[in-house]
């Protein structure tokens, strides 16, 4: 049982913790750009099968110099919105494999134009992963540690057309094949209540599209506190850091992309039942610095899941 | 209206070398169409009207400004004795100002990424006179769309590409592109576009990095040439269909003067590197040629004529016999010179020895700026090409009846595979066939009957449309 609960707690750190990382890797920069899927690497119970459908919702309408937000002029509403559905398998105690897939919508609308807003979607990309944890929890060891590295596979859609191509940030899939790898440490704190604290790095280089155009490498790291608090509750908190480099376009570097951001995010899962929970977290912008002279970026992202797993 | 359909093939010259099979010709539609490759266009990101044009700002006396940079770069505008500048600053930013003055509105676009500044009459519109940012590119440059009939015009093509006024020209207004610090001892007494425009902007802040001293590309475009740095700044002049390059580098510290003659035309070309602007004319007047020499230290005159008439930057005669005429503008703006490469593939470029080379393996080109070509092939291998290639054709080559006002007026090569025979034959994407050997085409039975005809021939004429202007095309069959 306790094994079970480390378990959890290991998945639910590795879900708020990296899947963060991957939501916002390709939608914070100007404007969000084709993103799959969240992605928890979470262990699980050796046999086990873990379901889970997501649903986002990312509000990209800072406009921001450097580290100040400013008045957008354009009166500009651009959102994104994601389902998400992914499937895990334990193959081993500490060997998790798992796949993701995504559709993806984008908006895009300029309330000082008469134009008609813009709305592209599709099947966005897909995700391969695997984990290993050489450093479980025991019954003694109250430490985890785990590796884990990933494929993106850009199953997406990349030629959405508006009145002509899409821009690319506009395009449910990125078109390029990119790879990922994170490291995960949990610590729990023998203070009488269930809390951890945990840490994550994380890094993600990607590959050209056939149009030359390519999103640039970020790496995260997080840090964060979880606690049980009440039963089946568990609450958790935890800062993100994220850089980004200036996206490409035949090895030239695109101006007002990339930058640094460091976010908030409060998030809470419920274990309705010992197989069933759903859970939901906000992603607040804390600190923005970011590259060249102006970008819109993430106001908000907000989404809810339901797992199941068996 | 008529209904586009799409035909696949390769039609016109497998036509020629090799039997084909027919396609439908249903009528065809305008709708929608485009006058340039659509699957080059490219959405520059911000949207439509995300980067916001500016309708009628503020104009400040050039005296009162102390916000622009001498090293600045702005964009003249003369209309009777109005005179107006509009600084890059605020330019690179908004892109397009809608101004008016008297009776003549313009709205004058700039393209930060092609570096092309131009400015269109638009007083012939009825109820919206503005132009505002697409948001579209087309070989990198700017695609602005009127607001009247939301129709799409192509900056550097000088053409409504897209809509219900395809195919029209705009009515161009002459500009001087010049610093800022020239500028004032230009026209000390003008107006200049003020920096308050009432957007929350840093005007100071270059918004693309180094772009402008880079040798890359934000965007793709069709045609590559390296003669020239890729942001070499170039006054461009286009003379019936033909144009000629004039890099700003060429003409010195001091003013100089060009009277040349391109494609038969007499022009002057005056421009000084230092104070980086280049202007040009008609160089005649009352029909009889004229020949300039350059004047400094006489601002705004930069040139006077042989009968001792000196003129202005804008082509006005000051003073002298010819006082009060004002010279012919010939079609020109400034640009970077990758921009205008890309538009006008094989210009000339004054001064330069080298001219393009021609890849081909048999075709020679007498005169690569003729509005006509003769092409020579040697019929096995061009069609033994045909053959390697006839299924790469076959699924990525569209040829669709081509319509403006309800009125075919050709077969439009709506896709084909770039570097393909057809490129080789001296076709391009979105060139418009009108007749072969002088048989109009409208619709691919007509092609079918040529056919016959034709592959028995060595010599035919194939007159096509490209960007709204006429080439004839003639080959020979060895």
């Amino acid at each position: 049982m306790k094994k079970t609960i480390l378990c959890a707690v290991f998945s639910g750190c590795l879900l708020f913790v990296i899947l963060p990382s991957f939501l916002a890797s390709q939608t914070c920069s100007c404007a969000a750009t084709p993103l799959f899927n969240p992605l928890d690497f979470a262990t699980l119970k050796n046999r086990k099968w873990h379901f889970e459908l997501t649903y986002k919702y990312h509000s990209m309408n800072d406009l921001v110099e450097g580290s100040a937000k400013v008045k957008d002029d354009t009166d500009r509403r651009r959102t994104a919105q994601f389902v998400l559905a992914d499937v895990r398998y334990a193959l081993l105690p500490n060997l998790t494999i798992r796949a993701a897939f995504s559709w993806v919508s984008h908006y895009r609308e300029i309330g000082i134009s008469f134009s008609e807003p813009v709305q592209t979607q599709g099947l966005g990309d897909s995700l391969m992963t695997v984990q290993y944890s050489p450093f479980p929890y025991t019954e003694t060891r109250k430490t985890e540690i785990s590796l884990g590295a990933g494929l993106k596979i850009p199953t997406g859609e990349n030629n959405a057309q508006t009145e002509v191509t899409a821009s690319e940030d506009m395009q449910p899939g990125t078109g390029s094949w990119d790879v990922m790898g994170w490291t995960f440490v949990s610590q729990q704190i023998p203070i009488g209540a269930w809390i951890e604290i945990f840490a994550g790095l994380y890094g993600r280089l990607n590959g050209s599209n056939d149009r030359g155009y390519q999103f640039g490498n970020e790496y995260s790291v997080s840090l964060g506190l979880r606690a049980q608090a009440v039963k089946r509750l568990m609450l958790s908190l935890y800062g993100r850091y994220r850089w980004a480099d200036f996206d490409k376009r035949f090895d030239s570097d695109i101006p007002n992309t990339g930058g640094h951001w460091v976010f908030f995010v409060p998030s809470a899962s419920w274990n309705i039942s010992e197989n069933f929970g759903i859970k939901s977290e906000i992603e607040l912008p804390l600190y923005r610095d970011l590259n060249d002279y102006r970008q819109f970026t993430t106001t908000f992202l907000v989404s809810v899941s339901m797992f199941y797993q068996i | 209206m008529f209904q586009q359909k799409p035909i696949k093939l390769l039609l016109l010259l497998a036509l020629v070398f090799l039997p084909f099979c027919d396609g439908d010709s249903n009528s065809p539609d305008t709708s929608g169409a485009w006058l340039i490759p659509k699957s080059e266009i490219q959405e520059g990101g911000p949207g439509k009207d995300g980067i916001v044009a500016l309708t009628n700002p503020t104009f400040i006396p050039v005296s009162q400004d102390n916000y622009y940079l001498d090293s600045d770069l702005v964009i003249g505008v003369q209309i009777d004795n109005f005179i107006r500048a509009f600084p890059h600053p605020i330019l690179d930013q908004h892109e397009i100002v809608n101004h008016t003055i008297g009776d003549t509105s313009f709205a004058l676009s700039y393209c930060p990424l092609t570096g092309s500044g131009v400015a269109w009459d638009t007083s012939g519109f009825i109820l919206d006179n503005t132009f505002g940012v697409s948001g579209l590119l087309y070989n990198s440059n700017l695609i602005p769309y009127d607001r009247e009939t939301d129709s799409n015009w192509s900056q550097m093509l000088l053409l409504c590409v897209n809509g219900e006024s395809i195919g029209q020209e705009p009515l161009i207004i002459p500009v001087v592109e010049t610093t800022w610090k020239t500028w004032k001892e230009l026209y000390p007494d003008s107006f200049v576009l003020s920096h308050e425009t009432g957007f929350n902007r840093n005007y100071r802040v270059y918004p693309y990095g180094n772009y402008k001293t880079s040798d890359s590309l934000l965007f793709s475009v069709s045609n590559e040439d390296s003669r020239l740095h890729k942001k070499e700044r170039i006054h461009g002049v286009i003379v019936g269909g033909e144009t000629k390059a004039y890099p700003i580098s060429i003409f010195g510290s001091s003013t100089k003067v060009l009277n040349d003659i391109f494609n038969n035309l007499p022009i002057v070309v005056a421009g000084n590197t230092t104070k980086n602007f280049a202007v040009s004319f008609e160089r005649e007047l009352d029909d009889k040629p004229l020949y300039f020499m350059p004047v400094e230290d006489e601002f705004p005159v930069i040139m006077m004529d042989s009968q001792g008439t000196m003129w202005d930057i804008f082509g006005h005669g000051l003073s002298g016999p010819n006082k009060g005429q004002k010279l012919k503008p010939t079609k020109s703006f400034i640009s970077y010179w990758f921009a205008w490469a890309a538009f006008y593939p094989n210009a000339e470029i004054h001064g330069s020895s080298t001219q393009l080379s021609h890849t081909s393996f048999e075709h020679k080109i007498e005169d690569p700026f003729s509005r006509i070509q003769t092409r020579e092939f040697i019929r096995s291998r061009i069609g033994a090409r045909l053959l390697k290639e006839w299924w790469t054709l076959a699924k990525k080559t569209k040829l669709v009846p081509h319509a403006v006002n309800g009125v075919t007026l050709g077969l439009r090569f709506q896709e084909f595979p770039p570097s393909s025979v057809l490129s080789e034959l001296g076709i391009r994407e979105f060139d418009v066939l009108k007749s072969i050997n002088g048989t109009e085409l409208k619709d691919l039975s007509t092609l079918s009957l040529l056919f016959t005809e034709l592959k028995n021939t060595n010599r035919f004429e194939v007159e096509i449309e490209r960007y709204g202007r006429p080439l004839t095309l003639r080959y020979t069959l060895k």
